[in-house]
């Protein structure tokens, strides 16, 4: 045996193995490692004597009643079952606690970002028998703005109404004149036919009007000129517009018509018939 | 079936007793366990009130945990010492006041300017406080060595398994301990040598 095999050994030697003879005759004849076995001998010593003393060692004695407390209580817990209706909501909450709070975080986003958007459009909604449409609207002319067409009331119009897209309006030149709108292309559209041409005494409005059926089938119309006509009153009849009976006697009607650079006109505003 | 396995086969019926809520049988894990476990803390921290914390808090997690042992992965005893490893460096790593255990190289003069002369007046009782002290700076991966195999007696392969580590790292580790304390405590060795005789 050398000395480093004696000394891989003597690391067991604390573990209460017993000394092999080679250990004993390398010890006798290697001073060094004699040295390191009697120290090695005598902290095995130490140790034990250390780890005698500290057997006595124990936690205090109110620890165990702690901890039995503890175990009956969180025993008891389990034990008892979950009943009643209380606790079925709870455990459904429990369940959807997570889901309920994305949605109560979307919800607030979503008001959050309503906040947010740009308040320089008034915002109408527009209802039609099929569909709930918003659109924004401007409060008159001249002026590029955006305007469309809100609910008329129900009694005053049988034509079925179409939501408009927002529709972008130029300033018109008003003069005297008179003419034929070009006939739409498409075949379900409405022929205003003879019109004259008015001028306004105030600002025309872009409120209360009824966009023709066929206008929401066609490409939405950038440019629309708002114009104020004079109609023949059989013409606006024949839209589906019912007259109060002040005016039924006279032959011609004062309209406002929002009409594309196409020529076609996209929605009508009986004006005397407010 | 050796006597190991015996007793790690009663161990492993009385946690299972545990879990069912049998309280004779957590009483007797407890007094079987909590001896050692305490004086494991005790040792490793130096701290009387930590080592009841860190007690108390392994057989909380016995009892609220003990369903997730594995006895494929070793013994209840190693399974707990284990735990209780975890809690103590929980506890120490909040509790920076506790003497600092980190320098391999903290062996100085220092403590045998403590003990001018330990021959003459060291007593059997002083022996063991030195030896304890001389464990408590000890680095702690060489502290855990000496603790488990040498004052708690528990075999190569049970402190490897609570250790997470070789049979032969923990053979080295305490061979390297033991070096380090013998060069720390000769005179103290000298006492106790005086004193076995």
């Amino acid at each position: 045996m050398n000395c480093l095999e004696f000394e891989n050994e003597i690391i067991d030697l604390a573990k209460g193995v017993s000394l092999s003879s080679e250990i004993k005759l390398h010890a006798q004849d290697c001073s060094r490692c004699a040295i390191r076995l009697a120290n090695a001998e005598a902290m095995k010593a130490t140790l034990l004597h250390v780890a005698t003393v500290d057997k006595n060692a124990a936690p205090l004695p109110n620890l165990e009643a702690a901890l039995l407390t503890a175990f009956r209580q969180q025993h008891e817990k389990k034990s008892v079952p979950a009943i009643g209706w209380m606790d079925s909501v709870y455990a459904l909450f429990g369940q959807l606690k997570w889901g309920l709070a994305t949605a109560a975080v979307l919800i607030l986003l979503g008001l959050a970002a309503a906040k947010m958007l740009p308040n320089d459009s008034q915002k109408i909604a527009v209802k039609t028998p099929e569909l709930k449409q918003s659109i924004s609207a401007p409060s008159s002319v001249p002026g590029p703005k955006v305007i469309q067409a809100p609910e008329p009331e129900s009694e005053r119009v049988l034509v079925r109404r179409s939501p408009m897209n927002s529709i972008r309006t130029i300033p018109v030149a008003y003069e005297n004149r008179s003419g034929r709108l070009p006939k739409p292309t498409s075949s379900t559209s409405v022929e205003v036919g003879d019109f004259e041409i008015l001028e306004p005494d105030k600002p025309l409005s872009a409120k209360d009007f009824i966009a023709f059926d066929y206008a929401e089938t066609m490409p939405p119309a950038d440019n629309l000129q708002l114009m104020r006509v004079k109609l023949a009153r059989e013409k606006l009849a024949s839209m589906g517009l019912t007259m109060p009976r002040n005016i039924r006697q006279s032959p011609f009607v004062n309209a406002d018509l929002l009409v594309g650079s196409d020529g076609v006109p996209r929605a009508i505003n009986a004006v005397s018939l407010r | 079936m050796t006597a190991n396995s015996e007793n790690n086969a009663l161990h492993l019926k009385l946690l299972r007793q545990v879990i069912a809520g049998d309280e004779t049988a957590f009483v007797t894990l407890y007094r079987d366990f909590s001896p050692g476990i305490y004086r494991f803390a005790l040792r490793m921290s130096g701290n009387e009130s930590l080592a009841e914390d860190v007690t108390q808090e392994v057989f909380m997690i016995m009892m609220q945990e003990g369903h997730r042992y594995d006895e494929a992965k070793g013994s209840l005893k190693s399974y707990l010492y284990g735990v209780t490893r975890f809690q103590i460096w929980k506890k120490v790593a909040r509790d920076r006041s506790m003497i600092s255990i980190d320098n391999d190289n903290d062996f100085s003069e220092d403590l045998f300017s403590v003990l001018p002369d330990p021959l003459l007046d060291l007593s059997r009782a002083e022996t063991v406080h030195q030896v304890r002290e001389a464990i408590l700076v000890l680095p702690p991966h060489y502290r855990e060595a000496v603790v488990l195999c040498d004052l708690h007696e528990l075999s190569y392969l049970e402190a490897a398994e609570i250790l997470g580590c070789a049979i032969g790292t923990v053979r080295s580790r305490l061979h390297r301990a033991r070096g380090l304390l013998a060069e720390r405590l000769r005179p103290v060795q000298q006492v106790a040598r005086h004193c076995s005789q």
